[in-house]
């Protein structure tokens, strides 16, 4: 089997010809495995659709190979076709010591929206500045920036056969509370002072970015990705409550899921952190396919064992070795008898990917890596 | 249920509104600031802190409660300006240098300042001398450092090493906190304390500082 059969046929539940591995590495460890400063990697100056840039994900794809892993391309997405002169962010890049700065201004009709993202060298970049500064000001100019309504995007990814058949292809939807953290300035405070003292605006916003969001579901889904993700790390309870996921995701999820089952895509809920509050809601009121990463403590409260029991039926699971501790400090012995563990734990019937718990830092052992590899195709062959 | 019940039971449920009546009536009523204070404010976000610890709340419930907790102290803090009441003690707080997180740190702040402490913070990517710059002007009992990176926990060390060259270091407890912190990282860089979340921080901050849940020493 190519890794894309493999990593599909665990998202259908089924068993392929091993358990599938494939560690979070979506940024750091390609990254650093290049030798180059991460601005130079993520401002490369070429057209990519999806977040990232070109360079970075054929670092990707590289370290994909490097490990013999099996790959989770996230990078993605449709090109949107925008009617001619509608409003879009022009960027300024600046070099500062520590970097690159850079700024991006957009006028629309209804006014200036400004926002500053500073692009470190040796770790992912960060936003200084958001746009959305005066709630219902900037909120007026942003629709202008997104577009009211008729939303159109290409019918192709222009970037598929990137990964082809070293892994899955997997755009992203930010679900709502990652995309208004991304764009409101002020931190998760704000945004959660937002929901509690703004409740009616905000419910204007989230209506007028659930249209948005499952157009563009729609659009990804006849465009034949391999999935659809809904990326939903802010919506993790280390963050966020439960409270908000109902009154925010749920109503998007249970409606992108169905789209994207509907269309016989499978579907792809990301939730790092604090997440096992959520998990048998996810799959008893969704047709989410696959959720992870179903973190360990103590970055998370997942039991696998327990989660494959209650949920194993409905979900795939990918997961979730622990990586700020566990994955930087173990030893590959160590990570030999989690990753046995983990398999005997969830993988034994198929619908599980063998996995970290989110990201693996920069510093990652590469021997831990290469190990769950290892563990994968030996002890996790069917 | 009486009036200091009532303001913590309206801090506890995240009631800015409420708190602030609770709190003005209690003072035209004639109950010590003091009391207010301690019976009311303070022992409804202790309840907070442990229904945090235990997983039973989540952040943008503590968030409202510490909006309460603020809007019942705007009337109470004038008042207590100037006598032994006005703090349990001061606290630095920082994310270090290259860190530009802050989550973690804010709660923190949230639940000391909720316990009673003033609490100094200095932001992300806070550099060693701006630390020390702080301890020097605030003269704080503690100082709290913050990492959510395992690049950046490594600049943890420097502050205290900046701290001990400018002869501060032991006019100072230093507590450590982030995702990639352990126990073990606290003793190797010879902070004072480690506390794993945001309800353990105010804990551990009470027992450096040798006092119970009202700033009475032990």
């Amino acid at each position: 089997m190519t890794s894309k059969e493999r990593m599909l046929t665990a998202f259908r539940r089924k068993k392929a010809d091993r358990v599938p591995v494939c560690p979070d590495i979506s940024v750091m460890v390609p990254a650093k495995r290049t030798g180059r400063p991460f601005y130079e990697l993520f401002l490369d100056g070429k057209e990519h659709t999806g977040w990232t840039s070109e360079t970075y994900t054929k670092a990707y794809v590289d370290t994909v190979k490097y490990f013999g892993m099996d790959g989770w391309y996230v990078y993605g997405g449709l090109k949107e076709i925008r009617p001619p002169g509608s409003p879009e962010f022009i960027e300024t890049i600046v070099p500062v010591p520590d970097g690159r700065l850079v700024k991006r201004v957009c006028r629309t009709s209804a006014g200036e929206l400004k926002e500053a993202e500073m692009f470190f060298g040796d770790e992912p970049s960060w936003r200084d500045e958001k746009p959305i500064k005066n709630l219902h000001e900037d909120f007026k100019r942003m629709k202008y920036l997104l577009g009211h309504d008729s939303w159109k995007w290409e019918k192709a990814f222009r970037d598929k056969d990137r990964i082809g058949d070293y892994g899955v292809y997997s755009p992203v939807v930010a679900v709502f509370q990652d995309w208004w953290f991304n764009n409101r300035h002020g931190g998760f405070e704000q945004c959660f002072m937002d929901f509690h003292e703004e409740g009616k605006f905000m419910e204007g916003v989230h209506e007028f970015w659930m249209d948005w969001s499952l157009a563009y579901v729609r659009a990804l889904v006849e465009a034949r990705p391999d999935e659809v993700m809904f990326g939903g790390s802010s919506a993790s309870l280390s963050i966020s409550s439960p409270d908000l996921f109902r009154r925010f995701e749920l109503p998007f999820l249970r409606r992108a899921s169905k789209i994207c089952r509907d269309a016989g895509v499978i579907s792809h809920l990301h939730v790092c952190g604090r997440s096992w509050e959520l998990v048998q809601i996810v799959a008893d009121e969704t047709d989410i396919d696959v959720m992870e990463p179903m973190e360990e403590p103590p970055g998370g409260n997942v039991d696998i064992a327990e989660a494959k029991r209650r949920v194993g039926g409905k979900l795939c699971i990918k997961g979730n070795i622990n990586t700020f501790d566990f994955m930087l400090n173990a030893t590959p012995d160590q990570v030999e008898a989690k990753c046995k563990k983990l398999i005997d734990d969830a993988g034994s019937d198929g619908g599980f990917i063998l996995s970290t718990g989110d990201q693996c830092g920069r510093d990652t052992p590469h021997a831990n890596l290469f190990k769950m590899v290892e563990v994968a195709e030996t002890y996790g062959r069917y | 249920m009486d009036i200091y019940q009532e303001i913590a039971s309206n801090v506890e449920q995240g009631y800015s509104e409420k708190t602030k009546k609770a709190v003005e009536r209690a003072l035209a009523e004639g109950c010590p600031p003091n009391d207010i204070l301690h019976r009311g404010l303070i022992t409804g976000m202790n309840a907070v802190a442990q229904r945090f610890k235990s997983g039973q709340m989540f952040l943008p419930e503590v968030l409202a409660v510490a909006g309460a907790m603020k809007a019942g102290m705007t009337f109470v803090k004038p008042l207590l300006a100037g006598t032994k009441h006005s703090s349990f003690g001061k606290v630095v707080i920082g994310t270090v240098r290259g860190d530009m997180h802050d989550i973690g740190k804010n709660l923190v702040a949230i639940m000391l300042e909720g316990a009673g402490f003033e609490v100094i913070d200095l932001g992300t990517d806070v550099r060693a001398d701006k630390f020390v710059e702080a301890v020097e002007r605030e003269r704080p009992a503690i100082v709290g450092m913050s990492a959510l990176l395992t690049t950046t926990m490594l600049h943890m060390k420097g502050v205290i090493e900046a701290l001990e060259q400018k002869n501060l270091r032991g006019d100072v407890k230093i507590i450590v906190g982030g995702a990639p912190i352990s126990n073990n990282f606290a003793n190797e860089i010879k902070a004072d304390g480690y506390a794993r979340d945001a309800g353990s921080a105010a804990d551990l901050v009470r027992s450096l500082l040798n006092t119970d849940h009202h700033g009475t020493p032990l």
